[in-house]
C-alpha cells in the first residue's frame, strides 16, 4: 500500500511538472494520504532519521531553511518542506517526493516547517527529536481561533511525552504556559542581535530566528561558529526579502501576512539601510490568507504613514479598496495612491514609472506568491 | 471643538482589527477641525461621574477568552454604573461583538452556564457548543429604518442604506420584543442566523457583530456617530472616494 501511494504521489508530481501547474504542490500528499490515510506513520517506521519541526506565527521558514542550511553544510542528508507547504499534506508531499522508489535513501534529517494547528496532528504521529516554537500571535482568526486556543492544543498534545527537546523564545510571555506544563527539556533562545553580524540576514526580526536556529544547532553539537561558517552562503527563503530584478526595476519582497510582520517588515524598511523609492503592498483574502482582512486596521498606523512619506504608493489585490482605505486612514495622501486589482496592470504601471527604481513590496501569502510568480515566470509551489 | 472618546479595555479586547473604530473616528473628527480625544480605560482606571460627564462617545470590542473574562469582574464591579448612565442619558456608543453580547440580559454557554450581562440591552446570547456552526464570514445589511427616521442620519449619509463587515461569533443573539436591530442581513448570519436581525440599536448606540472594522467602509455609520455625539447639523464632507468604493466592491464579495 505505500509503495502504491508513494507511486501515486510521483505521478500527480509529475503531471504538474508537466503541465506547469505549480500551485499543486499538496496534490501529491493529499492523493497520497487518500489512498493510503497511515502514510505518515509507514513512513516514519521505514526511515529512521531525526525530526525537527518548527511552528509558530512567523519566522517558520526563514528558520527551518537555516537549520536545513547548516545540518547540509556539515554533511548531513536532510530533506524538508522546502516549498513552504506546511499543513500535512505539504509536508507528506515533501516526505515522498524526496525520497526514492527502490533504493531506501539514508536520512539523516527531516527538518519541517508545521502549521500551528497541523502541528497538533503530526505530533500524534511522529514526535520529532526537536520542537523549535518561535512565537505566537494574532493570525487569520477566521481559521486559526485565538491564541489562547492553540497554545492549549499545543499543551494538550505534548501532555504525553518527556522525550521531545523543545526550544523556544524565552521572552514569549504565553509560552510560560509550555514550559510549567511539559516535562521534557526545554531550551531557550532570545532575541540579541550580535549574532546577525555574522551573517548576511537583514532585519532585527530575524535575531530571534537565527538564533532558534543557533539553539538547535547546538543540540546536535555544532558551535556558533560552525554555524556562522556555514550560513557563509546562505540565501533568504522566497517571499522573505528576496530581490527579483523585473523589466530593469528591482523588486524586493517581504512577506506581510499579519499585523506582526507588517509591522517588522515597515520598522526594516524604516531603519534607513534599505533604499526603496517605491511601496507596493498587496491585500489579498484567498481562504488560505484568511477571508476577514480587518487584521490591516492593527498594523501600527504611524509606521505605515512614515514608510509611505514621500515614496511612490502602489495598492493591488482583491483587497486593495479596503487597504486604500486604511493607508487614508492612517493619514497617508490619498490623491498619490495608484491602485488596481490586478497586480498585473499595477506591475506594468509600476514598470513603466520612471520614478520607481527600487520597489519594496509587501504582500500577504497568496499575494507573494502571486507577485513572485509574476516577476520571475516561475511557481514555487 | 472637542470629540472625547472613551475606549474601553483597549489592553483586553483588541481583536480583529476594532481598534480601528477608534482611529476612524478621530481621523474623521480631526478632518473637520474637531480636536480628538482618546481617553483609555483599562482595568486601573477609575471613572466617576466628572470624568464620564465629558465623555462623547464610548467604544467598547471583544477580545480573547482571557481578555473577557479578566474584564469582566472589573466593568461589573467598577464600571458598569457608568456605562449604564452614559447609554441611558442617551449619549453615544459603539460596542461590538463580546462588548455587544457583555451589554445584554446575560451568556448562555455550551455547558448550560449562565453569565450575567450588564442589561443595557434587553438581549440575550446563547453559545450551542458544536450543535451549531461558528457564524463567520463577510456581511450585507440594510441599515435599520430608526436610522432613516432621524434627520441627523439622513443629512450625513452620502453612502446608501447598507452596512457592510465581516463576522465572526460563536454565539447566537436574541433580541427580546420590542427591541431594534442595528441592521437587516442581506448576506451573512447576523445576530443568530435565524431571524435576519443583526446587533442592536438602543438609545443612541449601536451594538454589533460586524468586524472590518464596522466603521472602515461604512463612513456614513462613523459620521453619524461623530455628529450625534456632537450634535452636529453642519459636518463637512470629506474625501471617501477609497471608503465608498471599498463599501461598493464589499457588497458583491461572497459569503
Amino acid at each position: 500500500m505505500f509503495y502504491i501511494a508513494l507511486l501515486l504521489a510521483k505521478i500527480a508530481n509529475h503531471i504538474i511538472v508537466l503541465l506547469h501547474l505549480g500551485a499543486g504542490f499538496t496534490w501529491p500528499g493529499y492523493i497520497a494520504v487518500s489512498v493510503y490515510p497511515g502514510i505518515l506513520n509507514e513512513f516514519k517506521k521505514r526511515y529512521s532519521t531525526k525530526y525537527i519541526f518548527i511552528s509558530g506565527t512567523n519566522g517558520k521558514t526563514t528558520t527551518a531553511k537555516l537549520i536545513s542550511h547548516i545540518l547540509h553544510k556539515e554533511n548531513y542528508i536532510v530533506i524538508s518542506n522546502k516549498s513552504g507547504a506546511n499543513l500535512v499534506n505539504g509536508i507528506v508531499s515533501a516526505l515522498l517526493l524526496e525520497t526514492s522508489f527502490f533504493k531506501k535513501k539514508n536520512l539523516d534529517f527531516c527538518v519541517l516547517e508545521v502549521d500551528e494547528l497541523a502541528l497538533i496532528e503530526l505530533l500524534k504521529v511522529i514526535e520529532p527529536r526537536v520542537l523549535v516554537l518561535l512565537n505566537l500571535s494574532r493570525d487569520q482568526l477566521d481559521r486559526y481561533g485565538e491564541i489562547d486556543i492553540i497554545l492549549d492544543k499545543w499543551v494538550d498534545s505534548l501532555r504525553n511525552t518527556k522525550s521531545i527537546s523543545v526550544v523556544m523564545d524565552s521572552l514569549q510571555p504565553e509560552f510560560k504556559k509550555v514550559s510549567e506544563y511539559y516535562k521534557g527539556p526545554v531550551f531557550y533562545f532570545d532575541d540579541s542581535l550580535e549574532p546577525l553580524e555574522h551573517t548576511n540576514l537583514v532585519g532585527d526580526y530575524n535575531a530571534k530566528n537565527l538564533n532558534a536556529a543557533l539553539t538547535v544547532c547546538g543540540l546536535f553539537g555544532i558551535g556558533k561558529d560552525r554555524c556562522f561558517n556555514a550560513l557563509s552562503d546562505f540565501s533568504v527563503a522566497y517571499g522573505r526579502g528576496e530581490m527579483i530584478d523585473y523589466q530593469g526595476k528591482s523588486f524586493r519582497i517581504f512577506l506581510a501576512k499579519n499585523p506582526s510582520s507588517f509591522n517588522n517588515n515597515l520598522t526594516l524598511l524604516l531603519a534607513g539601510n534599505l533604499k526603496y523609492d517605491t511601496l507596493l503592498l498587496v491585500l489579498n483574502d484567498e481562504v488560505r490568507d484568511g477571508r476577514d482582512i480587518s487584521w490591516i486596521y492593527d498594523v501600527d498606523p504611524s509606521l505605515l504613514e512614515k514608510a509611505c512619506l514621500g515614496k511612490n504608493v502602489y495598492v493591488a489585490g482583491t483587497r486593495n479598496l479596503d487597504m486604500c482605505a486604511r493607508l487614508n486612514y492612517s493619514g497617508v495622501d490619498s490623491s498619490g495612491i495608484k491602485t488596481d486589482t490586478s497586480l498585473q496592470k499595477i506591475v506594468n504601471e509600476c514598470s513603466s514609472d520612471e520614478t520607481a527604481k527600487s520597489i519594496a513590496v509587501l504582500p500577504n501569502y497568496s499575494a507573494m506568491l502571486e507577485t513572485r510568480k509574476l516577476l520571475t515566470g516561475k511557481e514555487i509551489l | 471643538m472637542e470629540l472625547n472618546i472613551a475606549y474601553f479595555y483597549p489592553e483586553q479586547l483588541n481583536l480583529y482589527g476594532d481598534t480601528g473604530n477608534v482611529d476612524i473616528l478621530a481621523y474623521r473628527a480631526k478632518k473637520r477641525g474637531i480636536i480628538a480625544n482618546i481617553l483609555k480605560v483599562g482595568l486601573e482606571t477609575r471613572l466617576d461621574s466628572s470624568i464620564m460627564s465629558h465623555v462623547h462617545i464610548v467604544f467598547m470590542g471583544g477580545g480573547p477568552d482571557s481578555g473577557q473574562k479578566l474584564v469582566y469582574k472589573d466593568i461589573l464591579e467598577k464600571k458598569q454604573s457608568f456605562l449604564k448612565e452614559h447609554v441611558e442619558s442617551n449619549k453615544v456608543g459603539l460596542f461590538v461583538c463580546g462588548a455587544y453580547q457583555l451589554l445584554g440580559k446575560y451568556y448562555k454557554s455550551a455547558d448550560g452556564t449562565v453569565l450575567e450581562g450588564l442589561g443595557i440591552y434587553n438581549l440575550y446570547t446563547e453559545h450551542f457548543g458544536n450543535h451549531k456552526p461558528r457564524c463567520i464570514g463577510n456581511t450585507l445589511a440594510t441599515i435599520d429604518s430608526s436610522f432613516q427616521d432621524d434627520p441627523l442620519f439622513r443629512l450625513v449619509n452620502h453612502v446608501g442604506d447598507d452596512v457592510v463587515g465581516f463576522e465572526n461569533h460563536g454565539g447566537r443573539t436574541y433580541l427580546f420584543e420590542g427591541v431594534t436591530p442595528f441592521a437587516h442581513i442581506k448576506t451573512g448570519y447576523g445576530n443568530n442566523a435565524e431571524d435576519g436581525t443583526e446587533g442592536v440599536h438602543y438609545k443612541n448606540t449601536i451594538g454589533t457583530y460586524f468586524h472590518g472594522p464596522l466603521l472602515a467602509a461604512n463612513p456614513h455609520i462613523a459620521d453619524y456617530l461623530i455628529a450625534k455625539a456632537l450634535n452636529l447639523f453642519d459636518i463637512k464632507e470629506l474625501d471617501d472616494s477609497f471608503t465608498l468604493a471599498a463599501h461598493t466592491a464589499h457588497k458583491k464579495l461572497k459569503q
